[in-house]
């Protein structure tokens, strides 16, 4: 098979190969592999590779289909892990200089998970640092670039994850969200993205006590996307607030027709780029021609939201960021420095508005849950920031406006305030930078299957990556001035 | 059962001779309401009572089952609401002199729940100042006491509701519990209360996002509290962290033959009185002899445990206590004074810190779950603190030793932290005060039908109430 068809075959149908003997898992790694060592210059989305103990476990998982032994949800298919992802052993630097020589001693729960069902990782990518940003650079690893326009951010703070399924590097990757880190990166490289309700998913402490911080797939398809999540789900021993019992994900939907979707194209207050808009009608139009009924809503939400957003981050930032910052102050990044910073004086009132923000925020979005299907709005405001954007003196203007440069072109941080919703981020086109944009589609809280049933048939209306047109062209060197 | 015992008659016995029509929703509230004005002078369990409207609405449950009517799941039932539960258009004071005129504007959820399903509320119930305590007095309402000794804490800080359904002036009552407010009172009033895990139950803003806080039945058996929790569970379209989907309990209980139980005596740390040592192993054997293994195990809890709850509580629940300290700090009980206080030095880090502390309680439990059916441990360490317990100024000993005296003669609280189990508390017996001791029985997260089923074979054992000399006699 030829090597550019591995490279961009998904996870799915390689299982299938792998199970008929059409294809070995080999030759799968082989070719990613290849990949990596391709783009590795131009997009630097890997913060450490295991090629060789890669190929060993390739070779291992051969051998088990070539004898018919029973093989995991995975078995051979290549992955690829966020480094914020423990694995005891490894390295766990966070992105931070001051922990560069940090090893984890644990390895976190849906890792293990992956492991159980065969996957074979060959790679670990990066983050910014303590993925505490919605772009993907730091002091440790510099800057990680988007495939589809290297000029670009991939997003963050799953931007190494994301970068890297997008070119081919893997199939699938996983990612963590407590302020839109999934979703952001597969919006920017047109992706499949899922941030689960909270408990879903099992999550290390002391965040699994934190309903907006959720681990979560990466795929280049809503299949491929399903298939990881399924293996990621399910209560843990480890993980108190891990939910019972296991909701397994269909993986075939029935059609949209007479389905009632509602529309927020800016959630009531952010600044949202013509051509996003104009990208997210287009979604809305796959969808009417899928026989849904769409209708625009008024949340009723207004900035107030950011302010209890940021409230709650900061509080969880700044008590856990704190005594580093103190002890470290000038080896971390300018957007750690601000936001532990500002975080220093953040008291229990802040945190206790934050919450009452999720009450105010649900009093409409509730009883609109029950009356439509699912919510869906645009993931980024404008299709991705520049690579080496810095999130504290960058400057960020939509409709000719200037906005704040951390956190305000994105417009996922809504949803982990209120995180025991399903947010699934599918590609809604592209940018006229060439950087894909993304439709965030939100499900009532705890019902996950909602949000892929929406997905799956936006897709369907137009795959991404099945095709060489579909796919950003291959950047062994950077290109100028594009 | 005797027009002298009516009073004491269970909900679930109840409501089927409500429908076999040989008992009037009538005569229940009649009875109820006697006894009731027989004990309060000396309880002081009611905030408010609405003995004319009950009337009128037993009168109409009379009327439907008279008919033939198709009716609801607490249809005729005495109510006992604690008072902390808003009611549209009712006062809302929090026991706080200072909002005695506050009146509530909306309903709270499980509250709404129970009267859509035809409980009638005859009366609120006393709580203390800001349901912040783990007893039940205050400047508005003054002193609850225990019917068992009135020299005694009916528990809190659901302590009016404890105290009522011990003394037969309701047969069902709601609670709240964020550190033990549910548990304690069971257990210092020797009736059955019931924790749910977190998100079972819904809860209005912002209570319903700390995974402390629960709303929940509390009755004299196990049955009677799992009819109410049935009614209160469910997923609510305004609480976003309600669980789907809703958890329905049987109200008839299989033999516990078989299952293995993990036994802690003090969670790794407590003073555990003699009295309420000698109770939780008559309970154990209790549950040996219903054929459950029931084994000891080591938690290798600490006292850090205490103090990451006190740090939390203090910092969320305390928070929210600054805005009313601001302007009304000389209108408080001491004690709420000192929550709110205490809460204000609280810093995120502590918040953080509390947090880890979670992680690795769950590091010994979580495997323990694993490999047993449930844990059972006493709720309280001493039976009850006496009923003007003043934490601020008075100390706790415990076999020779000063505990912290807001939460330290409780053991209720790491099951606030551990919050996805369910708890229920069931009691085991009585101390040399005859005030009652309570055993909890802490069941896998999210597995609720294991703790009734195990909390019905302790009960089976013994039932307390079905005889007037299991009944206190105030």
């Amino acid at each position: 098979m030829a090597t550019t068809d591995l490279t961009w075959m998904g996870a799915t149908e390689a299982l299938q190969l792998f199970k008929a003997k059409k294809l070995s898992p080999v030759e799968m790694m082989d070719a990613v592999i290849k990949r990596a060592e391709a783009v590795k210059p131009s997009l630097n989305p890997f913060s450490n590779l295991h090629f060789e103990e890669a190929r060993e476990k390739a070779k291992a998982s051969e051998s088990r289909y070539a004898k018919g032994k029973a093989t995991g949800a995975l078995e051979g298919v290549p992955l690829v892990l966020k480094e914020e992802a423990t694995i005891a052993g490894l390295p766990a630097t966070s992105g931070s200089l001051p922990l560069k020589d940090h090893v984890a001693d644990e390895t976190l729960a849906v890792v293990e998970r992956c492991f159980d069902a065969g996957a074979i990782m060959h790679a670990r990518t990066t983050t910014p640092e303590f993925s505490s940003a919605v772009i993907t650079h730091s002091k440790l690893w510099g800057v990680t670039r988007n495939p589809w326009n290297p000029d670009y951010t991939p997003g963050g703070s799953s931007g190494g994850t994301a970068s890297a399924v997008a070119a081919g590097v893997a199939p699938i990757g996983t990612g963590s969200d407590i302020g839109g880190s999934i979703r952001v990166p597969a919006s920017t490289c047109g992706l499949v993205g899922f941030k689960p309700p909270y408990g879903r998913n099992p999550e290390g402490r002391i965040f699994n006590m934190d309903h907006y911080a959720v681990e979560g797939p990466l795929a280049r398809s809503v299949s491929d996307c399903i298939l990881l999540q399924n293996v990621m789900a399910g209560p843990h021993p480890r993980d108190i607030a891990s939910l019972r019992p296991k909701l397994t994900l269909p993986t075939t939907f029935k059609s949209l027709n007479g389905v009632k979707i509602a529309l927020s194209m800016d959630l009531g207050f952010i600044e949202v780029s013509k051509e996003v808009q104009k990208n997210t009608m287009d979604a809305v139009a796959k969808l009417r021609d899928a026989g849904a009924i769409v209708e625009e809503v008024d949340l009723g939400w207004t900035p107030s939201v950011k302010t209890a957003a940021f409230g709650h981050l900061g509080h969880i930032f700044g008590g856990a960021l704190g005594p580093m910052l103190r002890r470290h102050r000038h080896e971390l990044t300018r957007y750690v420095e601000f936001l532990v910073d500002r975080a220093r004086d953040s008291t229990a009132a802040d945190f206790l508005e934050a919450q009452r923000m999720v009450g105010i925020m649900y009093d409409t979005l509730g009883p609109l849950l029950e009356r439509y299907e699912v919510l869906i709005c645009p993931t980024t405001a404008i299709p991705a920031v520049p690579a080496d954007h810095c999130p504290v003196t960058g400057h960020v203007e939509i409709n000719g406006k200037e906005v704040e440069p951390g956190f305000d072109w994105v417009m996922t941080w809504p949803f982990n305030v209120l995180g025991h919703c399903p947010v699934l981020s599918v590609p809604s086109g592209k940018g006229r930078n060439g950087v894909p944009t993304g439709l965030q589609i939100v499900g009532p809280a705890y019902e996950d299957a909602k949000v892929f049933r929406i997905g799956a048939a936006i897709e369907e209306a137009d795959p991404w990556f099945t095709r060489p047109a579909r796919r950003p062209k291959l950047a062994t060197t950077r290109k100028k001035g594009k | 059962m005797a027009t002298s015992n009516l009073h004491y008659m269970g909900a679930v016995e109840a409501l089927d001779l409500f429908k076999k029509k040989k008992l009037s929703p009538v005569e229940l509230l009649d009875a109820v309401i006697k006894r009731a004005d027989k004990v309060q002078p000396k309880i002081n369990s009611f905030s408010q009572t609405f003995y004319d409207e009950a009337r009128d609405a037993a009168k109409k449950a009379e009327a439907k089952f008279a008919r033939g009517a198709r009716t609801r799941p607490l249809e005729g039932l005495p109510l006992a609401v604690k008072d902390e539960e808003g009611i549209k258009g009712l006062p809302s004071s929090s026991g706080c002199i200072a909002f005695k005129d506050a009146i509530a504007d909306e309903t709270s959820y499980i509250v709404e729940r129970c009267f859509n399903a035809g409980a009638i509320m005859h009366a609120r119930t006393t709580t203390p100042e800001f349901s912040c305590a783990g007893f039940t007095h205050t400047k508005l309402w003054g002193v609850t006491r225990n019917p068992w000794n009135l020299d005694y804490t009916p528990g809190g800080s659901s302590g009016g509701t404890g105290a009522t359904l011990a003394a037969g002036a309701a047969p069902l009552g709601t609670g709240s519990d964020i550190g033990g407010s549910i548990r304690i009172p069971a257990s210092c009033s020797g009736v059955v209360g019931f924790k749910p895990p977190y998100g079972r139950n819904p809860q209005g803003h912002i209570f319903n996002l700390d995974f402390y806080c629960h709303p929940g039945p509390m009755a004299r058996s196990v049955a009677d509290c799992a009819l109410l929790q049935n009614v209160m569970a469910g997923p609510h379209p305004r609480d976003i962290a309600t669980l789907k989907p809703k958890m329905r309990l049987p109200l008839e209980y299989k033999p516990i033959k078989g299952m293995k139980i993990a036994l802690s005596m003090d969670l790794g740390y407590c003073e555990v009185d003699k009295d309420v040592q000698k109770n939780t192993k008559a309970a154990v054997q209790k549950l040996r002899d219903a054929g459950a293994i029931v084994e000891e195990v080591d938690l290798q809890w600490t006292w850090k445990t205490l103090t990451a709850a006190v740090n939390y509580l203090a910092h969320l629940f305390g928070g929210t206590l600054a805005e009313v300290m601001r302007s009304h700090r000389h209108e408080m009980t001491p004690y709420a004074e000192w929550f709110g206080d205490f809460g204000a030095r609280t810093t995120a880090m502590d918040y953080i810190e509390s947090l880890d502390v979670a992680g690795e309680m769950y590091d010994t439990l979580g495997p323990i779950m694993e490999k047993y059916d449930a844990l059972v441990c006493p709720t309280n360490a001493i039976s009850a603190v006496p009923a003007d317990f003043s934490p601020t100024t008075e100390t706790i000993k415990i076999n020779g030793k000063e505990v912290d005296p807001f939460l330290g003669w409780v053991m209720t609280y790491p099951f606030n932290i551990m919050s996805r189990c369910p708890v229920l508390s069931v009691p085991s017996g009585h101390d040399r005060k005859d005030v009652p001791t309570g055993l909890q029985i802490v069941g896998r997260t999210y597995d609720d039908p294991t703790v009734f089923q195990i909390g019905a074979a302790v009960e089976e054992a013994d039932p307390w109430y079905t005889k007037p000399s299991r009944r206190p006699k105030v």
